[in-house]
Formats: structure tokens, C-alpha cells, sequence
């Protein structure tokens, strides 16, 4: 079996977060957080890496085998079966709203006119190839786009520091508000909270017992690049009018020029987040399909690829009526069902895990 | 398992099954009917006539010993050396004369009395006719079972010429040649260890082509030597008439339109990567090397980086990993910005680029597509074209068609530009199989592109991306070290390393790592002292 890399994980999950906040939520979180999201979501990055320690301490028990398969010795039969597809639904769920989110965007900016399901099915495909090719292709990929990704998404912020708004600054230290803050760091920790899904697949990490290292990093570096978003959009457009843009972060690069040669970088943010939406889509699909594999028995997740690939497609389509639709539902439903999904149900295999103390649990790999 | 996998593997099963059963005519000694048992010379003779019968190239030269035993000899015309036959194996028989007849044989098959280097003595018929086709010369001696075969090739070849496709301005200048034995001996003149390892195998029912596996014990892997062994002997052909079958035959994914096998003309390129722990397979026939395992970032490194300072060794990397996306994206990013980007450009130039264009009557994609495969075609008479009228052909290709074209309307200023740039920055790629697969990549990029724009550049680029991490060679992942990050071996990626600064081989290739000492500049701290 092919290992993944720390470092991969740490790439996959940078680019996972950060795309997704900076692409589609940051309005969102803007609106619930007003000027207290940078410290909300501080506080969420925080927590979250307390409130993912059940899935990996029930993990790490066995780190040769995936708990989809094991599971029930935990919870019994009907339990896990009930969790495991829960788990699925909303890994499907979240796969197809960020599949949307993306087709919305690009058919809003770039390519009006454009049949929606073209999009989605030639994106669709990219997907199916990476899913097929299996999880360390998926982790070798984010990988090899980091440094580049990376370095655009900090170099953006750089670039627009002449328009940023100074005086608005003080904002963030006296317009704090509990319950803002309380909001942004619920929201923030459903994000971040994906780190629970790597734990389904830890027989495929390397040294796993170091993977807590590796988030640590990644919730910090993830955090970093997210300020150097969040705090620009805050301070150039204030929190009513960044609330009220669909896309901020793009409206933030419009409002800059890059020189005399290229007009505008919106279309290369386009293609910078259609790759890193691209690596975050194939995971969380991936996640559902293995786990869909585990628990029907089936020794290869390949037939499932392209099924679940194209009801994820086609389910993106009817998904929403509108985009205001769509992001109540981000927003609104979302976040609460990932909330269950990354942190309440690892919890109860823990606490079976701790009640049972199973003797046959072991850190060697299966006979 | 996909239907068509199973389609494929049954159709393969059938294949070698019929290949089994049919019994393809061939000269292979295997299929030859054994020689008579007893010592007769004429009944032997005649044998190994009906086995060369119609081959106007055998001859058979009677003559009788001293001792009046009759023999024969049997050898190829035109490939073995004349005068080391009447010298030295014929003259040297008719005149022996042993102080005791009865130790006669003894004396030509245990004591090889003719003075020839590598002779043997055989009792194998089979071993007989492969010999008198390797260009050995067979001895039959009436009243004795045993043959003797004494090496005699000589048959012209071509000299050590400079490789053509390869020219490097510092450095060696000589290239391989048809020849196995010269090539192998450009190997071994430079290296000089008992650990460099030359092992030849044949192919082909018919051709019986010689194959040298060259490899460094110690630093090679044995499980790579194993593996390309391995693979090597399903080989099952009638012939083998140059590297590009063993190629294709060994690569792990066939349907790959990148190179998993490096080739090379240069000898001094094949002892680097045997330095480096990689195998290299040479073919009887064949002017070049194939070497395997081998990265894309090995297929970007040109002989030259290593020979030239290293500091203008690393800008020149620079410049061909910056082109190498030029000749792959240059006319899709064009095409994507002129019909659907056309905000990224800045007006004056976008004003510019539509007056050009006003006058085409087609759109972009149409006047790419004519351009390049325009520039394909041109690029490819350029090498069937004799040498002699090549050259006006290029400059009526090149400058007037594409001046008259851009006049007449047909296709637009810019176009001719991008096109250009392309063509000539695919010539900058070092190896020609890698720049011919970036050739092919670009059309189905510029059409995406003319479908979806930048999208659809992305989402090729993204197919392109996930498929190259999929693919290996020999195990090695093809974007090594960059994809999975092998720091180790990153310094020699982007930047050309000084050579005291290379202390490591790949160590995704070997296991032996060490390649230098800790301080191969000793001296410069040895001075420093002495300040």
C-alpha cells in the first residue's frame, strides 16, 4: 500500500481549507462574524484541533485497519452502519455543494451561457480520474501544487495593501461581540473539523502516530493565510458590503492592478481555485467512496468511483433553485451536520472505545 | 476489474496461445533436426549443408592434414576475416604435425593447437550453425565427433562519429555506433571497475539480436537488474531491429504518450545514470542506449548542464522548464484570452491583436490549428528532405509561405508569432520524445481551450497532472523527487548543483547514496587555515 506523506497531508489540508474559506465562505462567515470573525475563527481553528482528539485517539488504536471495517466492534452492528452512512450522505453532500458552489462560479463570471451540466461533467471527469487512481495520488497531487498555490494565495494580499483602509483597523479590537465571536468560531470549526476524515483513512498515513504534529501545522499555516485574506476583505470593503458580495476575495483581486501587462488576475484565481477545489472535491468523494466500500464488503473502491462521481454531478445540478439557496444551506444546514459527522460520532466510538478497553486491540498490523 | 481490461487481457491470453501452437518457421538452432551421431566428415557436412541450404554466403573449404585426415572448415563470406583464416587457422592445421598421430585430436580439440583467442570446442550442433552465424569459423574433422569454433568477425562498420541529435559544446564528442561490442567498449574505457557489469542476452527467433544489459554492481539495485531481466524475457518475436521494440515492450504503461525509457547517443550519458544507479540496455544495431529508470526531470537534464559552470547550468534549467510550458500552453493561453479573457489583456495590446486579426476571416482556434499543423508538416519534411535542398525548402516554408499567409489575410501577425515561439521552444526540451509528447499534448489543450477557455486548460492540465503522478517507470514515480517530495534529491532539480555539492545519488534509483566524500574542496578550508 502506498503511504502518504506528512507533508502531503499537511499540503492536501492547507489548500482544503484555505480554498474553501477564501473561494465561497468567507461572505458567509462575514456576515454571521461581522468584525469579529479574524478572532472567531482563531478561536474555531483552536478548537478544533481538541475536538477532532476522539477520532484520532480511536484511530490510532488500530492504525493498520479503517474503522469502517472494524466499527461495529465498537458500536455494534446497526450503529456503525447507521454512523458509516451518515458519514457518506454528508461527505456525498458537502463533495456536491462545493461542486455547485463552483459550477455557480464559474457560469456567474467566466463562462455565462454555459450549460451548467458541462461543467460539472468535465470537471466531473478530472474527478473520476483522481478518485480512481486512488487517495495517494489524490494527497501527491495537493502536494505538488502547494508551493504554487500557496504562493499566489499570499502574494494576493501583497499586492492589494494600497487600498486596504487602516482606520478600520481599531474595528476588530472594539467591535468584538460575543455572540459574533461564538458564531464565527462554530463556523470556523466545521471547516476545519475535515481533519476528521483523514482519520478514516489511516492505514494510508505514514507514522501515524506523528499525524497530530502534522494538523497542528496545518491549522496554524491554514489560519495564517486565511487572515491575510480575511483581514484585507475586512478592512477594504467593511463587514456590510463583504457580507453582501457573493465572491469578496474576487472583487479584492479586481480592485488591484498587477502592471502594464496583464489588466487583471481574476482569471488566474479562477484556475488557482478550481485546482485547489479539485484536490478538496476528490477527497471528500473519496472518503465517501471508500467507505461505502468498507461497509458493503467490497475488496476495490473503483466501481464506485464513477456511480458516486456522477450522482454527486448530477445531484449538484437540482441541488439548489439560486445561489441565496445555496448559501443558506452552507450556512445555515451545513454546518451543523458536519458538525455531527467530524466530531460527535468519532466521540461515541471513543467513549465505546474506552468503556470496552478490547484486549484485542493492538497497534500491529492484522494477522 | 473494467470490461475492457478483461477484453484486453483475454485478447493477450489467445494471442500467446496461438503464438505457442503455431510453429513459426525460423532459423533458430532450436528447430534444426540433430546432427548424425557418427564421426563421418562428408555425413556431417551434408548435414550442415541442407541446414544452410540457399545461404549463397556459406562456404565450405575442404583440406587434408598432414596426417591425411580430411576436414572442413565452415564460415560466412563477407563477415569473418580472410586472412586470419588462410593465416592462422588454415595454414596452422595443414602444417601440424604432432610427434605422436595418435594424439592428433588432442591436440586440435584439448591443446587448441590453432592459436585463436576465445575458440571453443563444441559437440552441440545447434551451437555449430549459431556460431558459423555469429562469424566463427567451424572445424570438422573426419573421425572425430567434436568441432572446434574459432571467432573470426570482421565486417565493415560504421566509425565513432559525434552523436547528431546530441551535440554537446564541452564534453565528450563521440556517439555510439551500430555496433555492440564498440559500444560497449565507449562503456568500459570509462569505466574501469570490476563492478561495471555487461551482460548479453539475444532476441528474435530470427535475428538473433544481441542485447547488453550494462549496469553497475554495488550501486544498481539487483532488484532492477532482476526486473528489466524479467520483463526482457517475455520478448518473443522473430526480430528485434532496434531499441524503440524493447522500448515498448518494457515500459510500464504502453498507452502513455510520455517516455518511460530514456534513449541516448551519448556514452558519457549512459555512465552518468549507471553512476547514478540506473540500468542501461543496448541494442546490437542500434546507435543509442535506452537507460531506465528514468524521472521527467531527468528527461529536462541535458549532458551539457553537467560539463558547463554551474551557475549558467541553472539558468539554462530555468529557461527550459519556462519554455517547456510555452510549447505546451503558449497558443491554448492565446486562444483563451482572445475569445474568452480578453479583460486579462491590457487594451493597447488587445486593441493590437484585433486590428491583426480584423482581416482573418477564421476564428482563433481554426487559425491555430492551420498554423501548427502547418508547422508540423514543415518540421517534418525538414527531415526526409535531402540535405542539399532542405534549406530552401525551410526558407520558402518558414518566411514566405508565413509572410504571404499573414498578407493575404489568411492567418494574423500574432499567430505566426505564438506559433514560432512554440515550435521553437518544443526544440529546447533535450530529450526529442518528451518534446514530441508536449507537440501531441498541445492540440487537445487548444481545442479545450476554444471550448471552455482557461477552464478547459485547467482541466486538461489537471488530466495531464493526475496522470503523470500515476505513471512510473520501473517503480519510480515519473515526477520524482517533486511528486512525492524526495528532498534528497531536490537540489538537482531546478538548480545544477556544483559537482563537490552532489554528495547523494537519487535515493529513489539506489540504495548506495554516498557518492563523494564529505569535502572534495578540502583544500579551500586547508587554506583558510593557513590565512
Amino acid at each position: 500500500m502506498l503511504k502518504v506523506q506528512h507533508f502531503q497531508v499537511f499540503s492536501l489540508f492547507t489548500l482544503y481549507l484555505v480554498s474553501s474559506f477564501v473561494a465561497f465562505l468567507v461572505g458567509l462567515f462575514i456576515d454571521q462574524g461581522q468584525f469579529s470573525t479574524p478572532v472567531g475563527s482563531l478561536l474555531g481553528g483552536v478548537a478544533t484541533l481538541l475536538l477532532i482528539y476522539p477520532a484520532y485517539k480511536v484511530t490510532l488504536a488500530r492504525p493498520h485497519q479503517f474503522i469502517a471495517q472494524y466499527g461495529h466492534q465498537l458500536v455494534g452492528k446497526v450503529p456503525h452502519l447507521i454512523f458509516m452512512y451518515i458519514i457518506i450522505i454528508v461527505a456525498l453532500i458537502l463533495a456536491t455543494s462545493n461542486l455547485r458552489e463552483l459550477a455557480d462560479f464559474l457560469i456567474l463570471v467566466y463562462l455565462s451561457g454555459t450549460p451548467e451540466w458541462v461543467i460539472v461533467g468535465t470537471f466531473g471527469l478530472c474527478i473520476v480520474y483522481a478518485i480512481r487512481s486512488g487517495i495517494p495520488t489524490i494527497f501527491r497531487a495537493a502536494q505538488g501544487i502547494f508551493i504554487i498555490s500557496i504562493g499566489a494565495f499570499l502574494i494576493f494580499p501583497v499586492l492589494v495593501k494600497r487600498e486596504v483602509e487602516y482606520n478600520r483597523l481599531p474595528a476588530m479590537f472594539t467591535h468584538l461581540n460575543l455572540h459574533q465571536v461564538l458564531a464565527g468560531a462554530f463556523n470556523m470549526t466545521t471547516l476545519f473539523g475535515a481533519f476528521s476524515f483523514l482519520f478514516l483513512v489511516i492505514p494510508y498515513l505514514q507514522s501515524p502516530e506523528k499525524t497530530y504534529r502534522t494538523l497542528l501545522s496545518t491549522t496554524l499555516t491554514s489560519l495564517i493565510i486565511i487572515m491575510a485574506h480575511l483581514i484585507p476583505i475586512l478592512l477594504i470593503f467593511g463587514p456590510d458590503l463583504a457580507s453582501n458580495l457573493t465572491y469578496p476575495d474576487l472583487e479584492l483581486i479586481r480592485s488591484m492592478r498587477a502592471g502594464s501587462f496583464i489588466e487583471t488576475l481574476d482569471p488566474v484565481l479562477m484556475i488557482l481555485w478550481l485546482i485547489c477545489l479539485y484536490v478538496k472535491i476528490s477527497f471528500i468523494l473519496y472518503i465517501a467512496v471508500i467507505c461505502l466500500t468498507h461497509i458493503t464488503g467490497m475488496t476495490d473502491p473503483r466501481p464506485l468511483c464513477l456511480p458516486s462521481t456522477a450522482f454527486c454531478c448530477i445531484l449538484s445540478i437540482y441541488f439548489a433553485r439560486s445561489q441565496p439557496e445555496l448559501n443558506q444551506f452552507m450556512i445555515g444546514g451545513l454546518p451543523p451536520l458536519l458538525f455531527s459527522v467530524e466530531f460527535l460520532i468519532p466521540t461515541v466510538y471513543w467513549i465505546s472505545h474506552l468503556v470496552r478497553k478490547d484486549p484485542s486491540y493492538s497497534k500491529g498490523p492484522p494477522n | 476489474m473494467s470490461w475492457w481490461r478483461q477484453k484486453l487481457k483475454k485478447s493477450r491470453s489467445d494471442k500467446t496461445k496461438l503464438a505457442k501452437s503455431e510453429q513459426i518457421p525460423s532459423s533458430h538452432p532450436k528447430h534444426v533436426p540433430s546432427l548424425p551421431k557418427d564421426n563421418n566428415l562428408e555425413d556431417r557436412l551434408h548435414w550442415f549443408e541442407e541446414q544452410f541450404t540457399n545461404c549463397s554466403d556459406i562456404i565450405y573449404r575442404r583440406f587434408n592434414l598432414k596426417s591425411g585426415h580430411a576436414c572442413a572448415l565452415i564460415y560466412l563470406d563477407g563477415m569473418t576475416d580472410q586472412v586470419m583464416i588462410s593465416d592462422s587457422i588454415l595454414n596452422t592445421l595443414i602444417t601440424l604435425a604432432p610427434e605422436e598421430p595418435s594424439k592428433l585430436f588432442q591436440y586440435i580439440f584439448e591443446d587448441q593447437a590453432v592459436n585463436v583467442s576465445q575458440s571453443k570446442m563444441t559437440i552441440d550442433s545447434n551451437q555449430g550453425v549459431s556460431g558459423v552465424l555469429d562469424a566463427s569459423v567451424l572445424l570438422l574433422v573426419d573421425g572425430d565427433h567434436r568441432m572446434m569454433l574459432y571467432p573470426a568477425a570482421s565486417f565493415d562498420k560504421r566509425s565513432i562519429e559525434e552523436a547528431p541529435n546530441e551535440t554537446a559544446i564541452r564534453g565528450p564528442r563521440e556517439g555510439f555506433n551500430e555496433n555492440l561490442s564498440v559500444n560497449i567498449t565507449l562503456l568500459r574505457r570509462r569505466l574501469k571497475s570490476p563492478n561495471f557489469k555487461s551482460e548479453i542476452l539475444k532476441f528474435g527467433r530470427v535475428t538473433q539480436t544481441s542485447i547488453a544489459l550494462v549496469y553497475i554492481h554495488e550501486i544498481c539495485k539487483p532488484e532492477l537488474v532482476e526486473e528489466v531481466k524479467r520483463r526482457l524475457s517475455y520478448i518473443d518475436i522473430d526480430g528485434v531491429l532496434t531499441s524503440s521494440f524493447v522500448e515498448e515492450t518494457i515500459e510500464e504503461s504502453p498507452f502513455s504518450p510520455f517516455p518511460q525509457v530514456q534513449y541516448t547517443e551519448r556514452p558519457d550519458a549512459v555512465i552518468s545514470s549507471l553512476l547514478e544507479g540506473r540500468i542501461g540496455i543496448i541494442v546490437d544495431g542500434t546507435p543509442s542506449a535506452l537507460i531506465a529508470p528514468v524521472t521527467m526531470v531527468m528527461l529536462m537534464q541535458a549532458s551539457e548542464d553537467y560539463y558547463q559552470r554551474f551557475i549558467a547550468s541553472t539558468w539554462i534549467r530555468w529557461i527550459r522548464y519556462f519554455f517547456l510550458f510555452i510549447s505546451l500552453l503558449l497558443p491554448s493561453i492565446y486562444i483563451a484570452v482572445t475569445t474568452f479573457h480578453p479583460e486579462m489583456i491590457p487594451s493597447k495590446l488587445l486593441t493590437t491583436i484585433t486590428v491583426s486579426r480584423e482581416i482573418v476571416p477564421f476564428p482563433a482556434i481554426l487559425e491555430a490549428l492551420i498554423m501548427e499543423i502547418s508547422f508540423e508538416a514543415l518540421r517534418e519534411a525538414s527531415i526526409r528532405i535531402p540535405k542539399s535542398i532542405g534549406q530552401a525548402v525551410s526558407i520558402i516554408g518558414a518566411l514566405i509561405i508565413g509572410t504571404a499567409a499573414v498578407q493575404a489575410g489568411i492567418v494574423s501577425a500574432a499567430m505566426v508569432i505564438i506559433v514560432s515561439l512554440t515550435g521553437i521552444a518544443s526544440f529546447i526540451i533535450p530529450n526529442f520524445a518528451l518534446g514530441l509528447s508536449f507537440r501531441l499534448l498541445r492540440f487537445p489543450i487548444m481545442i479545450c481551450a476554444a471550448i471552455f477557455g482557461l477552464y478547459g486548460i485547467a482541466c486538461c492540465l489537471i488530466i495531464f497532472y493526475i496522470h503523470l503522478i500515476n505513471l512510473k517507470s520501473f517503480g519510480v514515480p515519473y515526477l520524482s523527487p517533486l511528486v512525492p517530495l524526495n528532498k534528497g534529491a531536490l537540489l538537482d532539480t531546478l538548480f545544477r548543483p556544483p559537482w563537490w555539492a552532489i554528495q547523494h545519488r537519487p535515493p529513489y534509483i539506489t540504495n548506495n547514496k554516498r557518492r563523494q566524500g564529505n569535502n572534495s574542496r578540502g583544500w579551500a578550508s586547508q587554506n583558510e587555515e593557513k590565512k
